[in-house]
């Protein structure tokens, strides 16, 4: 019994919620009447107010400028070519080259100069023991 | 005690022969770069690809070889791998790092933006903090430091195979391996001509660090035994 009169009061719930929020949503398209009757009426169209308004000045930001989630939008064409023509490959081309180059050589030079001083290192041992054995 | 038999000459005839073939490979490979067609899509820059593909593909084999070297030194103790393992990661390291490099400068080109957060770029540069974070380990670690910085190599290691078959698994903006089969055959023999050369540059390098490496242990050892000794008390 307590059980059916919970689900009845939840059933009115939503019937009043759903009135309530009717309104909202009334506006989402007009009816098929509705239509009919703006088809058929010319629109006033005077020079102070447009017939269609047009979107709100937020909702459509400048060019290069961000919208309201922070996107700009690009105006490049959606086909063609993907490369942006503005960026010289030259350089980056170069850049790239010689980057290359340059970290083998530094690693080259830095094995090199590790070699020697190995080298050096273990001649200045073999010196003290040659010394330590003419010594005895 | 190990006597120390170090070479009085900086490089061995084998490695001074290799060094000759890569530099007249690094001599070559640039004039059949040059010669190779402009890809239409991406113009000049493409040809950064025939530097930036080699390097990457050095960086997967050090990594895959200081992974491996890892292993048999937390399994078996071996200081030769151990060896092996550093060489072959400072080199996964260095490779990694022009492919990093060279990548973003293709791709302000080619995508207009520096870096992306796709999958092979992102796992790549995973795999570079690894190693540099093994290296790290290896050197500033203290007692337990090659022990861990091996862990490390494995663990990068695994990392290979995912950066290889990313491309395939996932949507990605980066260009597929399946377009190498496909290219022009001019820019196939410069991209292999570069392959060759860049491998052989890696043979030579991991050849001199090794070394490099081994006389270090060798000087250290003695040193210590020295002391010891009391060879150096006065």
């Amino acid at each position: 019994m307590q059980n059916l009169r919970s689900k009845s009061r939840w059933s009115r719930g939503l019937l009043l919620l759903a009135l309530v929020s009717a309104p909202a949503f009334a506006d989402e398209g007009p009816s098929p009447g509705a239509l009919q009757k703006r088809i058929e009426t010319p629109p006033p169209a005077t020079a102070t107010q447009p017939a269609v308004v047009a979107p709100a000045p937020a909702a459509n930001p400048a060019p290069g400028q961000p919208d309201k989630d922070g996107f700009v939008q690009e105006n490049r064409p959606m086909m063609g070519p993907t490369v942006d023509e503005s960026i010289p490959a030259g350089p980056l081309l170069a850049t790239a080259y010689g980057f290359v180059w340059l970290a083998v050589l530094g690693y080259v030079v830095m094995i090199g100069r590790g070699l020697r001083r190995v080298d050096s290192e273990l001649s200045e041992l073999d010196q003290k023991l040659s010394k330590l054995v003419s010594k005895s | 005690m190990t006597t120390p038999h170090p070479s009085p000459r900086t490089f061995s005839t084998t490695q001074l022969v290799l060094l000759a073939v890569v530099a007249a490979g690094f001599l070559v490979a640039p004039q059949l770069i040059v010669k190779a067609p402009n890809e239409p899509t991406m113009g000049m820059v493409q040809r950064i690809f025939y530097f930036h593909v080699p390097c990457a593909w050095q960086t997967m084999i050090g990594a895959f070889l200081a992974g491996g070297a890892s292993a048999m030194y937390l399994f078996r103790g071996s200081q030769r791998a151990r060896q092996v393992a550093i060489a072959a990661a400072e080199l996964a390291v260095l490779f990694g790092l022009c492919v990093l490099l060279t990548g973003p400068l293709w791709a302000r080109k080619a995508w207009g933006v520096w870096w992306q957060w796709d999958v092979r770029l992102t796992t790549t540069a995973l795999l570079w903090i690894i190693f540099v974070a093994a290296l790290f380990a290896e050197r500033y670690g203290g007692p337990g430091g090659p022990r861990l910085s091996a862990g490390l190599m494995v663990f990068g290691a695994a990392d290979v195979p995912m950066i290889y078959i990313s491309v395939s698994l996932w949507r990605t903006i980066h260009p597929k391996t399946s377009v190498v089969p496909t290219l022009d055959p001019a820019m196939r023999i410069a991209l292999w001509t570069s392959v060759l050369t860049f491998t052989l540059l890696f043979v030579v390098l991991m050849s001199l660090r090794m070394r490099l490496l081994r006389q270090r242990d060798q000087l250290a050892e003695l040193k210590m035994r020295a002391e010891d000794a009391g060879l150096f008390d006065d």
